[in-house]
C-alpha cells in the first residue's frame, strides 16, 4: 500500500480566480447568534480568472481547485480516481479580449478517512440546536491514517475537507506531465498549525449529495465525537 | 484595535484634534460607528494637512480591508460586510515594505486562504476572533 500522501496547493505566485455572482445557503442558529455562517454555495460556479491565473490547475480564493481539459484528459489516460469534474463558467477580467480557457471544478470524492488516532481530534465546540461543530487538531501532520484511505488518488480527510490530497502515484503522474499551477507539499508537512480548528460544516457542502450521503452513513461522518445524549 | 490604531493615527496627524478627547471614558467600548466616524476625521484632517508636515510614514494612506474584499461574498454570507471594518494604514506596511500586510510570503489574504480553506464553515463571532488574533501580531500595530 502506498504510505505516502501529498496535499495539493497553489504555488506563491499565481493569481487566484474570484468566484463571480455567487450565493450561499444561510445557516442561522435559533439559540446563538453568533452562530450565523454559510452553508452550501447555491447554483452554478462561475469564476473571473487572469490569464496568468489560468493554468492546468486554477485556484479559487479559498482552496478550491479548477482543472483544465489537459488534466481532465490526463486523468483518463491513467485512470486517476476520487473526483467528479463539472464544468464552469469561466471569464477573464473585461479589458481582456482573447475567449477564457475551458474548465472544471475539481470535486473530490475520495475519503482518506477520518483523522487518524494520532493526530488527537477533539470536538471543542457543538450546538445541538443548529449543529455547529469545532474541533482542534492536535498534530496536524499525523493527520492521515492508511488504513482508513479507500486508495482514491484524490481524497480528503475530516474534519479538513477544504485540504486536497493526493496519493503518491498521482503526484508522480503530475510529475512526469509536468502538470502546472501546482505545488505538492509532503502530508506531515501541512501548514496547518499544531491546535489549529476547523468547523468542516457538513460532508454534502464538499462533495455530490449521492457520496456525501454513503460517507456519512458509513462512517457517521457528520457526527463524529458528537456525545450521545 | 482598530480603535486604537484609528485614534492613536489621529492623535500623531493632529494632537490638539477635539475628537481626541471627546468619547473616550474607561467603561465605553468603541463601536463601528466610532471608528468610522475617526476614519473619516482622519481622512478630513490628512487631506487638509500639507503634506511636507506630516511625519513621513503618515504621507500616504490607503484604505486597508482587514477582511478582504477577495473574499467578500463567504464574509457577506457570514454576516459580515468588509466595508465596515475598513482601516486607514501607511501605504508602506500596507503593501510595500517588506513584511507589510500584502508583501511576502505569508501576506494577510493568504492568511484569509488559509484559515478559510482549513476552517470550512467558520461562524461571523470565530471569524470577527480570528481578525483579532490576526491583528495582534502585526508588530506596528500595537493595542
Amino acid at each position: 500500500m502506498t504510505s505516502k500522501f501529498w496535499l495539493l496547493e497553489a504555488p506563491e505566485n499565481q493569481p487566484r480566480a474570484e468566484i463571480r455572482d455567487a450565493e450561499y445557503e444561510q445557516i442561522t442558529c435559533p439559540t446563538h447568534e453568533g452562530h450565523r455562517r454559510a452553508g452550501k454555495r447555491l447554483g452554478d460556479l462561475s469564476v473571473i480568472v487572469h490569464p496568468l491565473g489560468a493554468r492546468d490547475f486554477t485556484w479559487i480564493w479559498g482552496g478550491r481547485a479548477l482543472i483544465s481539459r489537459r488534466v481532465l484528459n490526463l486523468f483518463d489516460k491513467y485512470g486517476v480516481t476520487g473526483f467528479e469534474a463539472k464544468p464552469v463558467r469561466v471569464f477573464y477580467p473585461e479589458a481582456i479580449k482573447p475567449p477564457p480557457p475551458e474548465m472544471f471544478q475539481l470535486l473530490v470524492t475520495g475519503w482518506g478517512g477520518l483523522a487518524a488516532p494520532a493526530a488527537g481530534v477533539s470536538l471543542i465546540e457543538w450546538c445541538p440546536a443548529c449543529r455547529y461543530k469545532r474541533y482542534a487538531i492536535a498534530e496536524p501532520s499525523r493527520l492521515i491514517d492508511p488504513a482508513a484511505w479507500d486508495g482514491s488518488d484524490l481524497f480528503i480527510v475530516w474534519p479538513l475537507p477544504g485540504l486536497i490530497f493526493a496519493s503518491d502515484r498521482l503526484a508522480d503522474i503530475l510529475r512526469q506531465e509536468r502538470v502546472s499551477g501546482l505545488k505538492l507539499i509532503p502530508a506531515p508537512m501541512i501548514w496547518v498549525k499544531k491546535g489549529g480548528t476547523a468547523s468542516p460544516g457538513s460532508l454534502m457542502r464538499r462533495m455530490p449529495e449521492r457520496r456525501a450521503r454513503e460517507l456519512d452513513q458509513r462512517f457517521g461522518v457528520s457526527d463524529w465525537l458528537v456525545p450521545r445524549s | 484595535m482598530r480603535y486604537n490604531h484609528a485614534y492613536r493615527t489621529l492623535r500623531e496627524l493632529d494632537p490638539e484634534n477635539p475628537r481626541l478627547s471627546s468619547l473616550y471614558t474607561s467603561v465605553w467600548f468603541p463601536q463601528s460607528w466610532d471608528i468610522h466616524d475617526l476614519n473619516q476625521e482622519i481622512a478630513r484632517v490628512h487631506s487638509r494637512l500639507p503634506k511636507d508636515l506630516l511625519p513621513k510614514e503618515l504621507r500616504q494612506l490607503d484604505v486597508h480591508h482587514p477582511f478582504p474584499l477577495q473574499f467578500k461574498r463567504e464574509f457577506r454570507a457570514w454576516g459580515i460586510e468588509p466595508e465596515d471594518y475598513t482601516m486607514l494604514v501607511p501605504v508602506g506596511w500596507h503593501r510595500l515594505k517588506p513584511g507589510g500586510l500584502h508583501t511576502g510570503p505569508d501576506h494577510w489574504n493568504k492568511q484569509w486562504d488559509r484559515y478559510i480553506a482549513q476552517e470550512g464553515e467558520p461562524t461571523k463571532e470565530r471569524a470577527i476572533e480570528h481578525l483579532s488574533t490576526m491583528m495582534k501580531q502585526i508588530p506596528w500595530m500595537k493595542p
